[in-house]
């Protein structure tokens, strides 16, 4: 190389890396803003909002022109993000411009279709639902809503349903993504959500993915990962999973593992915990406490019996726990799960040992399980016994999917069980303080759970339920076993009402359309994975008559006489209105969410805040302000075991189907990097659309030589359900080793779901989309 | 405007090593600045969007980009590879994805923004103003400076050491 | 022979410490300054000269982190 050469290159390397100062300048600091500039173009402003996908919840810059988002931009002085989107975040623009966006309703009555205006059609909706509630009483109407859900469009369905109607009809699409992480929680730390931050990414020294496809379903926060073992390259990455993905190749280590099996694996690395003496007695000693619950519970499915409350439990010692967790030595891990005891020995050395800081993370794979409460708790486990846990780089991470499950759903309370901030509909104290709050009789807030979204489903096409209002989410695409459904709800016909942004395969079979106005075309506020609540002003007026979800919700109620709930007039009213009355409920229990106002000038607050101030670790003195000084840690949730962990006793066991001689394939769903869910936003962004036209089957490359199947050749999938033609992807981003399979699901004419089985966990009632038996039929 | 789906007829059919009949334009044959810029346009959604990969990569595994994306990766100007505008961030394909298919799902009505294609001079022999956003794009000589920059973005001085001394704007 | 721009974040209260330590490495040239940040250029023999001299870069006093942002390897046989 010549001299010229070497000096070019330093300044090159120079000018790169002096530029990209520009990126960490807004490192964690809120309160010192970077000049945020976008363009030198005064017809264009440009105005904060999180990103409309994943639950990473990135920071962006939105520029509008003429009343339309024309561009978007890294939002440099958002922390989560740092100025850095994926792919869907570049492309949030095209989301609202395809062409057949819904902007007038519609009303299908008698075989009939015709449009109407949004003042008619919510009449309508109104008058038919009052005359429902009349003839089979208060129980027979529901509100199904979703993790896409905003703050307030939450906060409005279920103050409607439970303080208007009087029934606790109130589920969400979470329910099928993140119910297992909150019973995990619940059951083991009696508070939902995660302990840490996202801080965390940056130092960690170990990063363990619990099959999960972070690179692909978390892009931003892997490229944090990857950043930090950039610049320590001893960091480093174990992805544990059921095939290879791109996680899998930034990775230094990869366990392959037998579907289900994750549960004897996470016990075996709790046995060599305890036996290699890598036990932190006196974090156990005085923050934690043994437990040990039923274990013939089921699987949820639809046909089965009575099964032991899977709640049911009872406090052991740690010699019980110790003689339990001894049996899974890695060798009988090894056996169920086909990954080397070497490596399970291996990764429990890295938790075990006291010099390495250890982030574990997870989202489908551990949640959509039949195990998943179960799975939760496991993991949960590696983390007390090792004390590894509220501590900077260290803990585990419960990663969230979409952009406010947890903002809305879970803190919200969008689940039949919950009110707002933790609180249980059957608990008395809990409904007199909503009673309270909402200005109602207590004795008109119903007492118990009623339905989760399983079995609200089950009793549509069924006839049990009779109406149902559905808002930001894809259930006819979603469901497991979606044919039975729609089946039961073709010949059953309850009124279905949908609001959404685009035509799809639920608002098919909808009674009545509404539009809704969409992500800035509405004020709102969304929750993301590490409890940072972010608020967005709207910047563009919404399609013809569309109208925010929570206003369509809130003028149904009024139309059905449930007005005095919701004061409120006009749109920014109503924004502020509703988030400030939900707040009331989180001051002073732990989940306390910061004032609109302090939202409007942040990059979103991590609750709890307090004073002003947001909590980056729970449960530790000094982070958390709930921690009282000289506790050193408190896991307040659970007071009432003295403020002490749960570390749970759960065994291995088989999931309900699995592959046999007829059916010889596991079959595995999920997404891919391009497009979000069901594709109804993403697919009518060309650049997304082109670069995922068509869902596919992922098969291993020895399989598809044993069958004869080249890259693209037809191939059907065919389940005890269903079956389904799709083209083959050999040698793509992913690979499944034999015997198994993969399909997305974002394509609604190819729909992965007729494949899959209705069966849950029967603590969170998640779905299992992950495992189920299929056969490869060449076409 | 310029609607997003029109194919103009500049593209050239060459291949990065692949054979795709995606094609792959060379800006260092396009001379004029109004074709480069059209030609710019049918790789992404707006500017500013990450431009999507025009050609064929490799599904599997981690390619090494930076073969052939590093500002000074090769001495060979006939090695046609856009250098990064950017700091290496990790992962390329997180925001570049290739294109599978040339159909649409329905149609779109984004009005995209694209930037002008020059800045604007107080006289006629002024330093230009810069007419884009510097949100990743703070290397002026990745696209302006010496051979690696296409011939119709190519400075008409010599190689500076700070451009914003003299050309302003882009962010205020 | 590794060409490598490495950014160092450093605390602003002991940035002046942080100067000393890169000054005093051989390999490496503080190329910009800023007020919580060194931009540094480390030209090293081989790779793992190049990861080593990030390593130690990341432990001198002052510095919160080190990211390598740029790095040739062309010339490496």
């Amino acid at each position: 190389m010549t001299a010229n050469r070497r000096e070019f290159l330093k300044r090159m390397a120079a000018a790169w890396t002096g530029a990209s100062f520009a990126a960490l300048a807004g490192c964690g600091d809120d309160q010192q803003p970077v000049s945020q500039a976008i363009l030198d173009d005064p017809g264009v402003t440009w105005s904060k909002a999180p990103c409309r996908f994943c639950g990473t919840g990135c920071g962006v810059m939105v520029g509008v022109r003429d009343g339309k988002v024309v561009a978007v931009a890294g939002d440099q002085q958002n922390p989560v993000n740092l100025g850095l989107l994926c792919v869907k975040g570049y492309h949030l623009p095209g989301i609202l411009y395809g062409e057949d966006r819904l902007a007038m309703p519609v009303i299908r009555e008698n075989g009939d279709e015709r449009e109407s205006p949004m003042e008619e059609a919510l009449d309508y909706v109104a008058d038919r639902f009052k005359q429902i509630v009349d003839e089979h009483g208060k129980e027979s109407i529901a509100v199904y809503g979703s993790g896409q859900w905003t703050i307030q469009d939450g906060y409005a369905a279920s103050k409607w349903m439970r303080a208007g109607v009087g029934n606790n009809n109130v589920e969400a699409n979470a329910r099928l993504c993140m119910a297992s992480a909150v019973t995990g929680f619940l059951t083991t730390f009696g508070k939902d959500e995660p302990m840490g931050c996202y801080d965390d990414f940056e130092q960690g020294d170990v990063f363990v993915f619990w099959g999960n496809n972070m690179a692909e379903m978390h892009p931003v926060l892997f490229s944090r990962i990857l950043a930090r073992k950039k610049s320590v390259p001893a960091v480093q990455l174990v992805d544990i999973g059921t095939r290879r993905t791109r996680t899998t190749e930034a990775s230094d280590h990869y366990l392959e593992f037998e579907p289900n099996s994750d549960l004897a694996i996470a016990n075996a690395i709790a046995r060599e915990i305890i036996e290699q003496g890598w036990v932190n007695e006196d974090f156990v000693s005085k923050h934690c406490l043994f437990k040990k619950a039923s274990e013939d519970i089921g699987y949820g499915l639809r046909d089965e019996g009575a099964k032991q409350n899977p709640m049911a439990n009872e406090q052991i010692g740690f010699e019980e726990y110790r003689r339990f967790v001894s049996k899974y030595t890695p060798e009988y891990a090894s056996e169920i799960s086909g990954v080397p005891a070497s490596q399970i020995r291996d990764l429990a050395k890295l938790y075990g040992d006291p010099r390495q800081k250890v982030v574990s993370l997870w989202c489908m794979g551990m949640n959509q399980h039949t195990r998943g409460t179960w799975i939760n708790n496991l993991v949960y486990n590696l983390h007390l016994l090792t004390g590894k846990i509220s501590q900077p780089g260290n803990g585990p991470f419960s990663l969230t999917g979409q952009p406010s499950a947890c903002g809305t759903v879970r803190e919200v309370g969008t689940l039949t069980q919950a009110l707002p901030a933790g609180r249980r509909v059957d608990n008395p104290e809990h409904r007199a303080y909503a009673a309270k709050i909402w200005d109602v009789p207590v004795e008109s807030l119903a007492p118990k759970p009623s339905m989760h979204t399983m079995a609200m489903f089950r009793n549509l096409a069924t006839g049990k339920l009779k109406g149902v209002l559905i808002q930001v989410t894809n259930p006819m695409v979603t469901l497991p076993d979606l044919n039975w459904f729609k089946e039961g709800i073709a010949k059953h016909k309850p009124f279905i009402v949908v609001s959404d942004v685009y035509p799809t395969p639920t608002t098919e079979v909808a009674d009545v359309v509404l539009p809704a106005a969409m992500w800035v075309e509405r004020e709102g506020c969304f929750g993301n994975s590490e409890r940072r609540t972010q608020q967005w002003n709207q910047l563009v007026d919404p399609p013809g008559e569309a109208l925010p979800d929570s206003t369509i919700t809130v003028e149904i109620a009024r139309r059905m006489g449930h007005g005095k709930l919701f004061p409120w007039e006009g749109e920014e009213a109503l924004a502020r209105g509703l988030y400030e009355e939900y707040r009331e409920f989180t001051i002073g229990v732990g989940k306390d969410v910061a004032l609109y106002d302090d939202l409007k000038r942040a990059r979103g607050l991590r609750w709890p805040v307090v004073d002003g101030v947001e909590t980056r670790w729970r449960y530790a003195e000094g982070s958390d302000p709930y921690v009282p000084a000289g506790a050193e840690f408190a896991f307040y949730g659970n007071h009432s075991l003295g403020d002490r962990a749960v570390i749970w006793q759960r065994p291995y066991q088989e999931p309900p189907e699995s592959p046999d001689d007829e059916y010889p394939f596991w079959l595995a769903t999920g997404r891919v990097l391009e497009h979000w869910h069901t594709g109804s936003m993403t697919r009518r962004v060309p650049q997304l659309h082109q670069a995922q036209p068509k869902a596919y089957v992922e098969i291993n490359q020895e399989d598809a030589r044993t069958m004869g199947l080249s890259d693209g050749a037809s191939v059907k999938l065919v389940s005890r359900r269903g079956e389904l033609t799709l083209d083959a992807r050999v040698g793509g981003r992913g690979e499944p080793p034999t015997g198994r399979v993969f399909v997305p699901f974002f394509d609604e004419s190819l729909l992965a779901n007729v494949l899959t089985l209705d069966a849950h966990c029967p603590i969170s009632k998640q779905p299992d989309y992950k495992k189920c038996a299929v056969r490869l039929e060449k076409v | 405007m310029r609607a997003a789906c029109v194919v103009p007829a500049l593209l050239l059919a060459v291949s990065c090593g692949g054979g795709s009949d995606l094609a792959l334009y060379d800006p260092g044959a396009l001379t004029s600045r109004a074709q480069l810029l059209d030609a710019r346009r049918e790789t992404r959604a707006y500017d500013g969007a990450p431009p999507v990969i025009p050609h064929e990569v490799d599904a599997r595994g981690r390619q090494n980009c930076n073969s052939c994306h590093t500002p000074g990766a090769t001495d060979n100007p006939a090695r046609v590879g856009p250098p990064r505008s950017h700091p290496a961030w990790g992962d390329c394909r997180q925001c570049h994805v290739e294109q599978l298919a040339r159909d649409r799902f329905t149609g779109s009505n984004l009005d995209a923004l694209w930037w002008p294609a020059s800045g604007s001079r107080l006289y006629s022999s002024a330093p230009p103003t810069i007419p884009h956003a510097l949100q990743n794009r703070q290397l002026c000589e990745v696209c302006h400076i010496g051979e690696q920059a296409p011939l119709a973005l190519r400075a008409s001085h010599g190689p500076r050491d700070n451009c914003t001394q003299c050309h302003v704007g882009g962010t205020r | 022979m590794p060409i490598s721009g490495v950014l160092l974040q450093c605390d602003p209260e002991r940035i002046a410490a942080a100067v000393q330590g890169v000054v005093a490495r051989t390999r490496c040239e503080i190329r910009e300054r800023r007020e919580n940040a060194l931009v540094v250029v480390t030209d090293t023999a081989t790779l793992d000269a190049d990861r080593a001299e990030v390593e130690a870069l990341s432990t001198i006093e002052g510095v919160l982190a080190a990211h390598v942002v740029f790095s040739n390897i062309e010339d490496l046989t």
